[in-house]
């Protein structure tokens, strides 16, 4: 008996720790947004009076702020039907269809997500913003009477569009390989058409991840952060997220206005995650994969080439010119550049921008930070996410169903929302967390909470109960038999969250943005500072390493992330 | 060694799942518990091993107590001293099949010549010799079974148990293995519980056997007279006997005669009449004869007739189905050495009165 009270006074001791850590990163700094948005002033920040008031809700009932919440959802609905197109059609192609190609198309399906979304936005404005845009040069030579101007809402949606596209083709993918197996077959047997078996069969088992990955990019465009910013800010155009960081960022600041627009934010973002947990009611079809049975593709005759030729030019719009438009910009010896006949002129390229950001203290110490708050975060967070994982899905002890509604809880929060109740959690915090290092680490862990956990929860929930069961009826105490089974056999799983939390930290922004200092610079900070700047040489420059640095990366680790993502 | 539990009552929520279970397992037998899936045997056994906590009751094992709620005893699982083969192998894939069997000596810090020797004698006993090197994850799920046996023996177990350990094979290695393991058991006369849910199985195996349904045991004998004396119907219909029908006693007659309801039949039996409440008829398949009609030997008794409306060829009989003119479907089993019955003929079912079982409607 001495045994089991030890056994249960140490599991609730778990159970209280992991509460307390969900408590620190999840509930206060959300609570006191929350708080925040119901006061005169932001607490603890030393003003003496603070008063309840409603203004701030009040407040934000402006012109500006309607206009803000319709642009919202014209870039992240425009974007996400732009998403669908690309990526259903591409997850079609590979899963149905006989293209030629099919590891092209696959790869042309997730390698926007390479591209940070800063990188893509940074880019895209170089490519296409006014008279000395890139490609508004190339159209001005060949004689096109058109230009693009992505610094637009159109261009924002645009840019949405193409890189979001990924999410929509792992959904559809997995979906449209599991269905193919017995199920059209049968249709096909019991007498259906190819239009009919579409239709009747094909379409309705493929809706709910249809309609779960279109919500899905419509909560992600919608709280994303460096797109508008970037397209979108410098001529006026303002999204919810761009609303927030503004009243943030003017002088006088109005933070407790900016937590009333936070909670806008949320409940908006709320509503669409709730409506997707609905539509999938907790089926994940990333997970389920179909058994490989290979039914017959469809055949597409000509039309094949036609339809690489589409993935071809995907390819090249999302990844392709970007990267020639870094390479030209982090080549060009000196910023004018008359006529597209200069955009070839070798004589106005050199290394010397390439050298500088390569070899410049900025890029070294961001490198450090990134690496050293990347892989910090995946080292706290694997052990974290194990132990989550294993409370919730191994013991039963009491409140461990809350435990995994808070892991879950910051999908539905915004990063920038995050990042604001963080940074007011220890902004006055007693402990030495604010400007160092070690708020990015915890901005880091609750951002990618709900992935880290998901990740090794499912790997733990692939482990048959009775393999640890069998070892403690060998002998061993339960903690021997984490460590000689569970842990040994889920390893796998916990690395590839490390991992995944190594890649997204690398690409995070948002976040950081509101709390970094000048010390604890991260990469992304360093190339949106660059770009504040006006410094497109070295915008460039840092962009093409940095990117190279996220390919090289995510190809090494492609075999972690696949699914996780 | 052997076991006893007393009062044993285990909840999930609202529902017991074992609900006020008794059971002595004398040194060295061999307990079969046996019912449908929900029944409660399984979480009876975890009980013993203790991955599960009883709500109520005491849990022995030889006279020492492993589990007292009254007592506030509750052995740990690993101290307990038990093997146990699980349904689903529990072998660990990232281990050799050496350091699967070699885990609970490891456990319990063997030195390493006395391990090897035990390892390799546990291996030879389950017929593995020489695949200690094998990595656990390459063997078939007859192999890994055998494994999970070696290392469940390895660590000389107070008490072995068996958690349905034959059901993930298939029906040849089934047998087979059915038959090592009773081999082993009774060679070292190690006491053991084991939960099936297959009738055959559980009769093949057991000394004893428990029937439980809704966590309750509701009959305990050994295999014959669980065989033959099922105590209820329900019993009954779970054990094989595919013929139950409600019935009444009539008048008449010399010895019991009863009325099949909804039926032109009035059969004899042997069998004395259930003390009170309704009562049903329970005649297993193989105790009838099937007669073509007209063919008329011997004293016209309990007979039944109807119409063959299925023959499937079983190998040793062929099982057949019998409609009657009133509509009751009848199931009987005929020798494959006799004429052979012909789907839509018109036969005649014999039943003598020793085959003709009464028993309460439950």
């Amino acid at each position: 008996m001495r045994g089991r009270l030890l056994e249960s006074i140490a599991g609730l001791g778990v159970m209280g720790l992991l509460l307390a850590i969900l408590t620190v990163l999840v509930v206060i700094p959300f609570g006191m947004l929350v708080y925040a948005s119901f006061l005169t002033a932001v607490p603890f920040s030393g003003e003496r009076d603070l008063a309840f008031t409603l203004a701030n809700y009040t407040d934000l009932w402006s012109a500006n702020l309607g206009r803000a919440f319709i642009n919202t959802l014209i870039v992240s609905i425009g974007g996400s039907a732009m998403a669908m197109v690309i990526g259903g059609g591409l997850a079609w192609l590979a899963a149905r269809t006989d293209v030629p190609g099919k590891s092209l198309v696959h790869l042309a399906g997730v390698m926007p997500l390479f591209m940070s979304l800063l990188v893509a936005a940074v880019t895209w404005s170089l490519l296409g913003s006014g008279r000395s845009g890139y490609l508004n040069l190339i159209f001005d030579y060949i004689g096109l009477p058109f230009r693009i101007q992505m610094q637009s809402l159109w261009g924002i949606t645009f840019v949405h569009g193409l890189y979001y596209a990924p999410y929509p083709f792992i959904f559809l993918y997995s979906a449209l390989t599991l269905v193919n197996a017995d199920m059209e077959e049968a249709a096909a047997v019991h007498g259906g058409t190819m239009a009919r078996n579409l239709r009747r069969v094909t379409f309705p088992l493929v809706k709910p991840a249809l309609i779960g990955s279109f919500l899905l990019s419509v909560v992600l465009m919608a709280e994303d952060f460096p797109v508008p910013q970037i397209l979108g800010a410098p001529v006026g155009i303002e999204t919810l997220s761009i609303s927030i960081y503004k009243l943030m960022s003017v002088v006088p600041a109005k933070p407790t206005q900016a937590a009333a627009a936070s909670i806008l934010l949320t409940l908006v973002v709320f509503v669409l995650i709730f409506v997707q947990r609905l539509v999938l009611s907790g089926r994940d079809y990333r997970t389920l994969t179909g058994k490989g049975a290979q039914v017959r593709p469809i055949r597409l005759g000509r039309w094949r080439w036609v339809a690489l030729g589409l993935v071809v030019l995907y390819a090249l719009v999302a990844v392709g010119l970007p990267m020639l438009a870094l390479l030209q910009g982090s080549l060009r010896s000196n910023l004018f550049i008359r006529d597209a006949a200069a955009l070839f002129d070798t004589s106005q390229m050199s290394l010397v921008h390439l050298k500088a950001a390569f070899f410049s203290p900025a890029f070294h110490d961001s490198l450090i930070n990134s690496v050293l708050a990347g892989v910090t975060t995946a080292a706290l967070g694997s052990i974290f996410f194990f132990t989550l994982s294993y409370v919730v899905n191994r013991t039963t002890l009491p409140g461990r169903q809350l435990l995994e509604y808070l892991a879950m809880t910051p999908i539905a929060v915004p990063a920038l929302v995050m990042g604001l109740g963080i940074l007011w959690t220890w902004v006055r915090a007693p402990l030495p967390v604010y400007g160092t290092l070690a708020i990015l680490v915890i901005a880091f862990l609750t951002r990618f909470l709900p992935q880290g956990y998901r990740t090794v929860s499912s790997s733990i929930r692939q482990v048959h109960d009775d393999l640890e069961s069998a070892a403690m009826v060998a002998g061993a105490t339960r903690r021997r038999a984490i460590m000689t089974i569970t842990m040994p056999l889920i390893r796998g799983g916990v690395v590839a969250s490390a991992f995944l939390m190594v890649v997204l930290g690398l690409r995070e922004l948002t976040a950081s943005l509101l709390l970094y200092t000048t010390k604890t610079r991260v990469l992304s900070i360093v190339i949106y500072e660059q770009y504040v700047n006006g410094n497109w040489a070295q915008v460039s420059a840092l962009s093409l390493i940095y990117t190279s640095l996220l390919v090289v990366l995510t190809l090494a680790g492609r075999r972690w992330l696949r699914a996780q993502l | 060694m052997s076991i006893q539990i007393a009062g044993l009552r285990k909840r999930y929520g609202e529902s017991l799942a074992v609900d006020g279970v008794d059971i002595d397992v004398p040194e060295g037998k061999m307990l079969v518990l046996l019912g449908p899936s929900g029944c409660g045997k399984t979480t009876t056994m975890r009980c013993i091993a203790g991955l599960e906590e009883p709500h109520e009751g005491e849990i022995s094992i030889n006279g020492r107590p492993v589990f007292s709620r009254a007592a506030s005893v509750n052995v740990a699982v690993h101290e307990r001293r038990i093997g146990m083969v699980f349904q689903s192998y529990a072998i660990w894939p990232h281990m050799t099949v050496h350091e699967n069997v070699a885990y609970p000596l490891d456990m319990a810090n063997t030195p390493r010549a006395e391990k090897e020797t035990r390892v390799r004698e546990a291996l030879a006993l389950v017929g593995l010799d020489g695949f200690g090197e094998r990595g656990a994850s390459y063997l078939s799920g007859g192999q890994m079974q055998r494994v999970a046996l070696a290392r469940s023996l390895v660590m000389r177990p107070a008490v072995l148990l068996f958690d349905e350990p034959l059901s993930n094979l298939d029906a040849r290695l089934r047998d087979h293995l059915r038959v090592q393991l009773r081999e082993l058991q009774t060679q070292f006369g190690i006491t053991s519980v084991y939960v099936t849910h297959d009738q055959r199985e559980a009769l093949a195996i057991a000394d004893e056997v428990a029937v439980m349904q809704g966590g309750k045991v509701v009959q305990r004998g050994d295999p014959v007279a669980i065989y033959r004396r099922p105590k209820t119907s329900s019993i009954a219909d779970f054990l094989g006997y595919s013929n139950i029908f409600d019935a009444h006693p009539v008048e008449g007659g010399s010895g019991l005669r009863v009325a099949l309801d909804g039926q032109d039949a009035v059969l004899e039996t042997l069998d004395p009449l259930p003390s009170q409440g309704p009562i049903s008829v329970c005649v297993r398949p193989e105790d009838i004869h099937i007669q073509p009609e007209g063919a008329s030997d011997g004293p016209a008794g309990n007979e039944i007739e109807g119409e063959v409306t299925l023959v499937s060829f079983m190998g040793a009989f062929h099982q057949c189905r019998i409609r009657t003119p009133r509509g009751a479907v009848w199931e009987a089993h005929a020798s494959a050495m006799a004429q052979p019955i012909r789907l839509g003929q018109r036969v005649r079912l014999i039943l003598p009165p020793a085959a003709v079982l009464l028993a309460p409607r439950l």
